[in-house]
């Protein structure tokens, strides 16, 4: 199966254009121009000055202080479009929501994620922390040395500037990773893009080549449980794009072996049994995925998990292994 | 600082927000609530009312000071017993409204659409003579930037010592009063009559200007001894301090001719630049007061209503599920039982319309003996020698006495309806705030979560809690206090006209029609004592007898009126309260069912949720309360 000629895009995947409609009016409205935006794609015709104004009314918006981010979502709510704030949220969370059809807005680093600073001015002066706004619009996972985040962002009004996974998530990491998601998608009668979503679903069919319910009731409940282990993070990271790429269709002997020697062992009988998902046929190239899966873990020695350990990913950077 | 309009906007928007939340979380009552108070808050209107004796100057001084043509038509005779109502209009509008007497002494009002040109024809003696027309008032709207920003002006009839009808029409519209214009001329200084008169205005509104017509009539010095004069008087009456009267000597004849010739000699002999400086100035000194306050206060109480909920449901997710079961089983049975009180024989409605009829027996009864005191006080008068040179004292004297039974006839009646409605309310539990009672119940503490700043007690606060104290959600209380006052302040005067005519109040929708009876054949009756001589005092005391005899009949109709419009009024707002009320329990209730299905797993992201909507309520509730900071100093 070649997969080459797939376009693998969760979420959504709008031209890498500057509009007007996008642009925020204000130096700190991003938060309240993302919401704007959100509002519009659920057919709240609301403008930002009024947003403003709402913002000051709830008290959560001072003309040049910005909006914090545990307010980021206030205005959707009280305009009637229900969300969740999250904290610590992993790009397995960031993944399911888009496929869920969820409007994203997270918080991220503008010097980080603009130009692509490793540490930013700011964050020298001020340590690390986030001070933008913007909306995920998609994931592109068509390239697989080359997975894109496809934001729209207020503050260069693009409505889909694409950035390299790893840039985006260290921007993103400066904010705690901090995510507001709606509770529901956005409707189709202003998403026309939504034509194919089944609302009845409530989440698209397919991650890449990975069903969705594999997904929410594999990957994302273990992605949970083995956050703060790095090594096993980036192993699954590792398992979960070459599923989406359709190279895999079960965890890697590597990942099983590194489980059964972490303090998660526990959830080994869970991995064993969840191990696989029928509906998907892996791709010819998974030969050498098979082959490994015949030499066991025995060969899996200690100095490639110290190589592992090497990586300076982020927890939940399970692209960062692709790139 | 923020401009009026500014400061409006900003109340409106956050009504509108509120509203917005309230819809979206489920609140419908507390979303109907704030759109109702907000609709009143966009009506509400600042009234002037001009008032004085007749022919001192009243319509010529509206005149030159909204300087509009023939909207204020000069009688040289008696003027009607006819209300001038003028407010703004995008597009000039007048309207004239007719009193029509049903057979059951019910009132209702028919209006014509008429010319400006055609004011006179029914405001005037030489065009409706007598009322004939049965002309109730006529309402004005006209785009005159004067009066955008919601004020109102109202001309009433110039009352006098022999008018009994003219100063009961005014003596209606001085309950609404914010400001009053209490015209007098520099002719003569204040009369008895007008002293009596403006002794009994004072106590509807301490706002008062004394603008002192006909300058151009007399000397600067001759006025400023009728100045001098009527400070004098004015403070035997009031608690102002000198400097506090405003007594402004104008001509009006000087300011329409410079509005005819520009010519700026006239504008500044007329002095009323100065008046309408202060004319101005004391309306932007009240109108925070009048026109935002009582509605911010009532934002301020849905917000805390909306709290309390909140925290109801983050108490009850905390709680043991079997308590939170116990208490929507309360909950449910309370709303059950509060709903057999709206029904239309229920017993508290007979008992508080029997305890009114009584305060109407009572209330006839005092009368009926002042009017045997007025009587023999007639008698007596008229017994002197030299009565008959002195009928115009007798009458007006005859008049007060008539105008004090009305007086005390409303304070009595206010007083003691206003006891039994505490009673009744008290009775059906209506000083109960359902959500603080479910609080209690779940143990939540409120003297820690109840409140926007967590420091300090905020106004806001102090209010809410003042409202507290006194065992009554002040809302309630004032809606009940506005019936009765509306009702029982009707009893005031003839002017009962058709709703909607002074936005924001509420006048008694019958009354007025009594002692209206009295308008037109009253008139006549004095028109024919004042000229007679000694040996018509015989004739003399039957017409008084009669006119006594007449004015009681009319004030005890009205009295009788005023009862059963209050009975309906306290009964639909009572009931209105208790649906209120009912509404709040059957959402509270469903709430807290609602959240008793969560799984425990959706427990935390639900409080988070709940935590959330707290967190944006202590938002609009912090921002009107910097509303209330910016509008504080100019209280």
């Amino acid at each position: 199966m070649d997969n080459n000629n797939i376009i693998q895009i969760i979420g959504e995947n709008p031209d890498n254009i500057i509009s007007d409609d996008v642009q925020q009016l204000y130096n700190d409205t991003c938060a309240i121009k993302s919401q704007q935006l959100v509002l519009n794609d659920f057919g709240i015709q609301i403008s930002e000055d009024q947003l403003v104004q709402q913002a000051e009314n709830l008290n959560i918006y001072h003309p040049g202080q910005g909006t914090s981010p545990e307010d980021v979502g206030k205005l959707l709510e009280l305009n009637g479009v229900q969300c969740t704030q999250h904290e610590n949220a992993s790009i397995y969370d960031l993944t399911s929501a888009l496929a869920k059809g969820e409007k994203v807005i997270i918080g991220v680093d503008s010097g980080e994620l603009w130009n692509g600073e490793t540490i930013s001015t700011n964050d020298l002066l001020t340590g690390e922390k986030a001070d933008h706004a913007l909306i995920v619009a998609g994931i592109d996972t068509t390239d697989p040395n080359n997975v894109q985040v496809i934001l729209t962002d207020p503050g260069t009004g693009q409505e889909g500037a694409r950035y390299p996974m790893a840039q985006f998530l260290d921007a993103w990491h400066d904010s705690g990773n901090f995510m507001v998601t709606t509770d529901v998608p956005a409707p189709l009668a202003y998403n026309p893009e939504m034509i194919n979503f089944d609302y009845s679903q409530g989440h698209i069919p397919y991650i890449g080549q990975m069903p969705y319910d594999y997904f929410e009731q594999t990957i994302l409940p273990f992605s949970q449980n083995i956050l703060t282990d790095q090594i096993l993070s980036d192993l699954l990271s590792n398992d979960c794009i070459s599923m989406m790429q359709g190279e895999i269709n079960t965890f890697s002997p590597e990942l099983i072996h590194s489980f059964e020697h972490s303090s998660f062992d526990y959830l080994l009988p869970d991995i064993l049994e969840n191990q696989f998902f029928d509906d998907f046929k892996v791709s010819d190239n998974t030969d050498y995925y098979n082959d490994q899966n015949r030499q066991q873990d025995d060969s899996l020695h200690q100095g490639d998990i110290n190589n592992t350990q090497d990586h300076q990913h982020n927890d939940d950077d399970f692209f960062n292994h692709i790139l | 600082m923020k401009t009026f309009n500014e400061l409006k906007n900003n109340i409106l928007g956050l009504f509108d927000d509120t509203a917005k939340f309230a819809t979206n979380n489920g609140y419908k009552g507390t979303t109907e609530n704030l759109l109702k108070v907000k609709n009143d808050f966009q009506k509400k209107e600042l009234m002037v009312v001009v008032c004085g004796e007749m022919k001192r100057g009243k319509s010529s001084l509206l005149t030159a000071f909204l300087e509009e043509e023939n909207i204020f038509p000069i009688d040289v005779n008696t003027c009607t017993n006819v209300v001038t109502v003028v407010r703004y209009g995008k597009t000039e509008k007048i309207e004239v409204f007719f009193e029509k007497r049903e057979s059951n002494g019910d009132i209702k009002y028919e209006s014509s659409l008429i010319r400006r040109e055609e004011i006179e024809k029914y405001v005037t003696e030489y065009g409706n003579e007598q009322n004939k027309k049965h002309v109730n008032c006529i309402v004005v709207e006209i785009p005159n930037k004067k009066l955008k920003e919601g004020f109102v002006f109202v001309d009433t009839p110039g009352v006098g010592s022999l008018n009994f009808a003219h100063a009961q029409v005014t003596y209606g519209f001085l309950p609404n009063a914010d400001v009053m214009l209490f015209v007098s001329d520099v002719l003569n200084p204040l009369t008895d009559s007008e002293l009596k008169f403006f002794e009994k205005a004072y106590g509807f509104c301490k706002n008062i200007i004394f603008p002192l017509t006909k300058s151009d009539k007399k000397t600067s010095e001759e006025i400023q001894s009728t100045i001098n004069n009527n400070i004098q008087k004015i403070k035997t009456i009031t608690q102002f301090k000198e400097d506090d009267i405003h007594i402004i000597p104008v001509s009006s004849k000087m300011k329409i001719k410079f509005l005819e010739n520009q010519k700026e000699d006239y504008l500044t002999n007329s002095n009323y630049p100065k008046l309408e400086k202060l004319i101005w100035q004391t309306i932007y000194d009240n109108r925070c007061k009048i026109l935002i306050l009582p509605f911010i206060k009532q934002l301020l109480e849905e917000i805390q209503s909306l709290k309390s909920n909140i925290n109801v449901q983050i108490e009850a997710l905390n709680q043991d599920k079997e308590i939170v079961v116990k208490l929507t089983k309360e909950f449910q049975e309370r709303s059950l039982q509060r709903k057999t009180l709206l029904d239309g024989n229920a017993k508290w409605k007979s008992e508080m319309q029997y305890e009114l009829s009584n305060i109407m027996i009572e209330v006839n009864q005092e009368i009926h003996s002042e009017s045997i005191s007025i009587s023999e006080i007639m008698n007596s008068r008229l017994s002197q020698k030299g009565a008959a040179e002195q009928l115009d004292i007798i009458v007006s004297e005859i008049n007060d006495l008539l105008s004090n039974v009305v007086f005390n006839s409303r304070d009595s009646i206010s007083n003691r309806t206003l006891e039994i409605a505490n009673n009744v309310s008290s009775e059906l539990g209506l000083l109960i705030d359902v959500n603080a009672e479910a609080l209690n119940k779940v143990g939540f503490s409120q003297e820690q979560k109840i409140g926007y700043n967590k420091n300090q007690r905020s106004y806001p606060d102090k209010i809410i809690d003042k409202g507290r104290q006194i065992g009554m959600k002040s809302m309630g209380g004032a809606a009940m206090g506005g019936v009765i006052g509306a009702i029982a302040g009707g009893l005031l005067g003839l002017f009962a006209g058709p709703a909607g005519i002074i936005a924001g109040a509420q006048l008694g929708a019958s009354w007025g029609a009594g002692i209206g009876a009295v308008g037109g054949t009253t008139i006549g009756t004095i028109g024919v004592v004042m000229h007679s001589k000694d040996e018509d005092i015989p004739a003399i005391r039957i017409s008084l007898s009669n006119y006594i005899s007449r004015s009681i009949n009319s004030i005890q109709s009205g009295i009788n009126l005023c009862i059963r419009e209050l009975t309906k009024g306290l009964t639909d707002e009572l009931s209105n309260q208790i649906s209120n009320q009912i509404q709040q329990i059957e959402t509270t209730t469903a709430q807290i069912k609602q959240n008793l299905t969560l799984k425990q797993t959706e427990i935390p992201k639900h409080a988070s949720k709940l935590n959330s909507q707290i967190s944006m309520i202590d938002g609009l509730g912090a921002s009107v309360e910097k509303v209330m900071s910016e509008i504080t100093p100019l209280i």
